[in-house]
């Protein structure tokens, strides 16, 4: 790999990019981000919680625990359920969106401004916002009452069919605007030339679409994908704001169940529920960014 | 001008109005918030899109005094500041080198900070760890974190794009006998402008709007942060939905003039990170 | 742009450093919801920090993760320096010396009630902010029920039934409203019924149970009791968002009498009197077993404890002391409606209602100590688990019988991880 030749090389990258810039962002990082997750791993196999100061090993007790809890399987089928649908509705949105946006609106920006904003809005107030909308006599009842279904009316945050739903919606309202601008960005560093030549040719919108557009997409819809399916396989604050697991734990997902274990003091068990998300996130993320490489290379 | 030309304006036209219509989707909920919080508590408990029939700028003097926001925002400011100066000045270097430097260490690094991205945080070792450390509780404790958390994707973005600036420039300046340490200050930061405006802006954001560390890692109320009083404050005015729709719009305020203000680079900064994918 | 940010840094540096040297002496209290009484608490404290000279700082936390809060803050050593529980569950809930021991404070010889606070030892762990027991029972509204010629007093279980049914068919009202959102408030119908019906069959079924001699599936009054509380779900005698309803709307809807009944504690009622002046509330126990009707009371009271690892515990304590004084203890009475905790409160100011209902069942014996009373060692971040079964009860999720097993396996998972003998 090194000859001899590249040693005067490495000397002059050793010389220009020291390692010693490196460090501080690194030691904060190792210290307090790292640190804690690695004696996060060690602590999943002990009995450490909040009401005994003994910690002993237990081996892979605590997983087994995990396995039994009777909300773990519906933790896990949620779990998927938030991930495939807020990221079918995100990236779907965002790319009709960046689409319509692409073309020669004289309100581009101002439109382009709107859709994006809710990203910029905390949880914590959006949460409390579309609580107050989908009361049992908040707008969407009200809504709903004055188009004639007033049977349809529900309290949409308190049934178990529609909870995760709800929870679905705020997520995919906040972050369409994201993607939208991610797509944007990649549409417009398609060069124009392309869809001149391919007119040219003869070629309809739909065919330019399927041959120019899409393939050009690919990086940007791999950012755009791993970013709505692993923030939906890691989501906790819409879920916790909004219903709280609620009702009952209807709408529980993974990253809640881990805090119901924090929540209760049982440490140990939650540092291996932790663990085990981290390598279910670790797997995913690989995967995809694997497949969507490939799909580059083979353009 | 041509009938074809004129009709595919109209037919644009159309499609912008269609559009702007379409944007209603996200301006009803804001709507309602930002109404809400100039009515009455009787209007506003009616929760509709009707606007107030008088405009209490009332409600806001009221929540920001009872609310203890003048606190709060300095606290949210505080802390973003904090973690904000921190994460960029030490993630710049850092990215400057994991860009350039093509080693098995570095390469090691770089998907250490990729990590990050999408790890989640281990709280309570994280609290035990400040607690060892003296400063639990404390403004730096929180700051030092959140700097932590956030400098994978402050690495992530700016050695994107620094591997989209041409290594003949700093080369260049080698050459003339400058050190490492002055070529990155003088001749790769300037150049660096436009994604370090993103990239305050996006962390910014993210630490301003975060209510879980600071409420696990800021003891008294006096240094809350500004999303964790609402919960407070929600707590105590529960019923009084005018005064916490103020609340909920006073906190979202500055996120979103900063967005406002910032939205060039942000998009710029997209621009970037999609090509450089 | 360089210099600006130069500039917001360093005012950001002399804030930091400032803050926290002008922070002076402070008094954090930590409380939630449900027991903190924004108005008279902030006058109080008013009046203690001018004059002891301090500055005191409530916590108020959300109901359903304050003890979650408090006990992280605790292990990190990082806790407020008083806090408010309930006492005495609360010395069980935590470790022995995490509270301090009051014995010797100048407002111990005048409480009124200092059972409620003292632990089998003799030590006092927190001062009572109010003294009698607590009272749960149906609280009515008095009008609704003469215009519907109501039943004020139902004997029996079918008699109780059939008030809700004409309340239903009329349409005006919701016969009984629940909270279900604070699930704290769920669990309250099942402590009525387990502990009528339970523990006057077998006064020791709730420490047996503890003790691992008897399991929850085994305890067949429960899921009858459970069926009875689905049921009023299901013949639509609630209110439809009940789950998504908070104490404090449901109090306000039944103040403002869109509900004929509520089931709750007697701090339900207590501020009416200076809210809804002209509301009339009258009460009555369910009547689980047929003619016996019984209050279901329990052996807590609202207590403010001083943390023994705070860092200001003598000032915390003089705080206490300034809280006790009738000039401030006097504006809690007046404000809450509860039975004074001091003998030198003059002022009672115990709504009529509970004067009647304690004449009425305490005096004549009729009344039974909730099941918690007798498993004081869990703590509500458990129980969460155990009201969060009950919503599935409600939503269908699951049968009575499939609560009463998942519960039992989630008691014996938290008794193994506490240490408790026999488990």
């Amino acid at each position: 790999m090194q000859g001899g030749n590249s040693k005067p090389r490495l000397n002059i990258e050793r010389h220009l990019f020291p390692y010693y810039l490196i460090m501080p962002a690194l030691l904060l990082y190792a210290l307090f981000f790292i640190l804690p997750i690695m004696s996060s791993f060690l602590l999943s196999c002990t009995d450490w919680n909040v009401y005994r100061k003994a910690i002993n090993f237990n081996g892979l007790s605590n997983f087994l625990v995990i396995f039994k809890n009777d909300q773990f399987q519906k933790a896990i089928a949620n779990t998927g359920k938030y991930a495939v649908v807020t990221t079918v509705f995100k990236l779907g949105l965002g790319l009709l969106l960046a689409l319509a946006l692409n073309r020669q609106l004289l309100t581009k920006s101002l439109i382009r401004t709107i859709f994006y904003m809710p990203a910029v809005i905390s949880y914590v107030v959006l949460g409390l916002v579309f609580s107050s909308i989908l009361k049992m006599d908040g707008l969407l009842n009200h809504f709903i009452h004055s188009i004639g279904f007033a049977s349809v009316e529900l309290d949409w945050l308190g049934n178990k069919f529609t909870a995760l739903y709800c929870v679905m919606a705020l997520d995919i309202w906040k972050w369409s605007g994201l993607c939208m601008a991610i797509f944007l960005a990649g549409l417009q560093s398609i060069p124009s030339d392309y869809y001149e030549a391919s007119r040219i040719d003869g070629a309809g919108v739909g065919q330019q679409f399927r041959n120019i557009t899409l393939p050009m997409l690919t990086p940007v819809l791999g950012i755009n994908f791993i970013l709505s399916f692993i923030g939906g396989i890691t989501s906790f604050d819409s879920v916790y704001i909004l219903t709280n697991n609620g009702p009952g734990f209807a709408s529980i997902v993974m990253s809640t169940l881990v805090f119901t274990y924090y929540t209760k003091g049982y440490y140990g068990v939650a540092s291996a529920m932790n663990l085990m998300l981290f390598i279910i996130v670790a797997f995913i993320s690989i995967f995809i960014a694997a497949y969507f490489r490939r799909k580059e290379v083979e353009l | 001008m041509s009938a074809e030309r004129t009709w595919r304006k109209i037919r644009l036209l159309c499609f912008e109005a269609m559009m702007l219509i379409l944007t209603l989707i996200v301006i009803i909920p804001l709507l309602v918030m930002v109404f809400g919080s100039f009515k009455n508590a009787q209007e506003a408990s009616l929760f509709n899109l009707k606007p107030p029939t008088k405009w209490l700028f009332s409600n806001y003097a009221y929540v920001f005094v009872h609310g203890k926001l003048g606190r709060a925002l300095i606290n949210s400011f505080i802390v973003a500041f904090g973690s904000v100066g921190i994460s960029i000045v030490a993630s710049a270097p850092c990215s400057y080198i994991l860009a350039r430097r093509h080693t098995r260490f570095t390469t090691s690094i770089y998907n250490l900070f990729l990590i990050g991205l999408f790890a989640p945080i281990a709280i309570v070792p994280t609290v035990f760890l400040l607690k060892y450390m003296g400063i639990l509780g404390d403004y730096w404790g929180l700051i030092l974190v959140f700097s932590a958390v956030r400098m994978s994707f402050c690495v992530f973005l700016f050695s994107g794009f620094i591997k989209s600036v041409p290594r003949e420039i700093d080369e260049a300046a080698y050459i003339d006998g400058a050190r490492p340490t002055r070529v990155f200050i003088s001749i790769i930061a300037p150049l660096l402008k436009p994604v370090m405006v993103t990239n305050l802006a996006i962390t910014t954001m993210s630490v301003w709007n975060d209510y879980m560390l600071p409420m696990y890692l800021l003891s008294s109320p006096s240094k809350w942060t500004m999303p964790l009083t609402i919960y407070s404050f929600f707590g105590q005015y529960f019923r009084d939905w005018n005064l916490v729709f103020a609340d909920l719009t006073i906190t979202a305020l500055p996120m979103i003039i900063l967005y406002l203000f910032a939205q060039k680079y942000i998009v710029a900064g997209m621009t970037v990170g999609a090509v450089k994918a | 742009m360089r210099r600006i940010l130069r500039l917001a840094l360093a005012m950001a540096f002399v804030l930091c450093v400032g803050s926290v040297f002008a922070a002076g002496k402070t008094i954090v209290i930590m409380s939630h919801q449900t027991k903190f009484h924004e108005k008279v608490e902030n006058q109080i404290m008013a009046n203690i920090e001018k004059k002891l000279g301090i500055k005191i700082e409530y916590q108020v936390l959300p109901d359903g993760n304050w003890e979650q809060v408090f006990r992280t803050k605790l292990a990190a050593g990082d806790a407020p320096d008083l806090v408010i529980a309930n006492a005495p569950p609360s010395f069980d809930q935590f470790e022995a010396g995490t509270f301090v021991d009051l014995a010797k404070e100048p407002w111990v010889s005048k409480m009124v009630n200092p059972k409620a606070v003292t632990d089998p030892k003799g030590k006092i762990y927190a001062q009572p902010r109010f003294s009698s027991g607590v009272f749960i029972l149906i609280y009515y509204n008095k009008k609704i029920f003469k215009e519907l010629n109501l039943n004020p007093s139902p004997n029996t279980y079918t008699d109780f039934l059939a008030n809700m049914e004409k309340v239903k068919k009329s349409g005006k009202y919701t016969p009984i409203i629940f909270s279900n959102k604070d699930k704290w408030s769920t669990q309250i119908f099942m402590l009525c019924g387990n502990g009528a019906l339970g523990k006057t069959r077998d006064p020791e079924i709730f420490k047996k149970i503890v003790a691992n001699k008897l399991k929850w599936v085994d305890f067949p009054e429960f899921q009858v009791v459970m069926a009875k509380f689905k049921e009023l779900f299901d013949k639509g005698y609630t209110n439809k968002d009940s789950l998504t309803t908070s104490f404090d709307d449901a109090k306000a809807a039944f103040g403002m009498g869109k509900a004929a009944m509520i089931l709750n504690g007697d701090w339900t009622i207590g501020d009416f009197a200076a809210k809804y002046p002209d509301f009339e509330v009258g009460a009555f126990a369910i009547p689980f077993i047929d003619k016996k009707p019984m209050v279901t009371t329990a052996n807590w009271v609202d207590g403010i404890h001083v943390v023994a690892s705070g860092k200001q515990v003598d000032l915390a304590k003089k705080v206490l002391a300034e809280i006790a004084k009738p000039e401030n203890y006097e504006l809690w009475a007046a404000d809450t409606g509860f039975a004074p905790a001091f003998t030198d409160c003059k002022v009672d100011k115990q709504p009529p209602v509970v004067q009647e209902l304690i004449k009425k069942y305490i005096k004549t014996g009729n009344f039974v100590y909730q099941q918690n009373d007798d498993m004081t060692m869990i703590n509500d971040d458990v129980y969460q688990e155990l009201w969060s079964y009950y919503i599935e009860l409600i939503t269908g999720d699951k049968t009575p019988l499939e609560v009463a097993q998942a519960w039992d396996a989630k008691f014996a998972e938290f008794m193994k991880m506490k240490g408790v003998a026999g488990w």
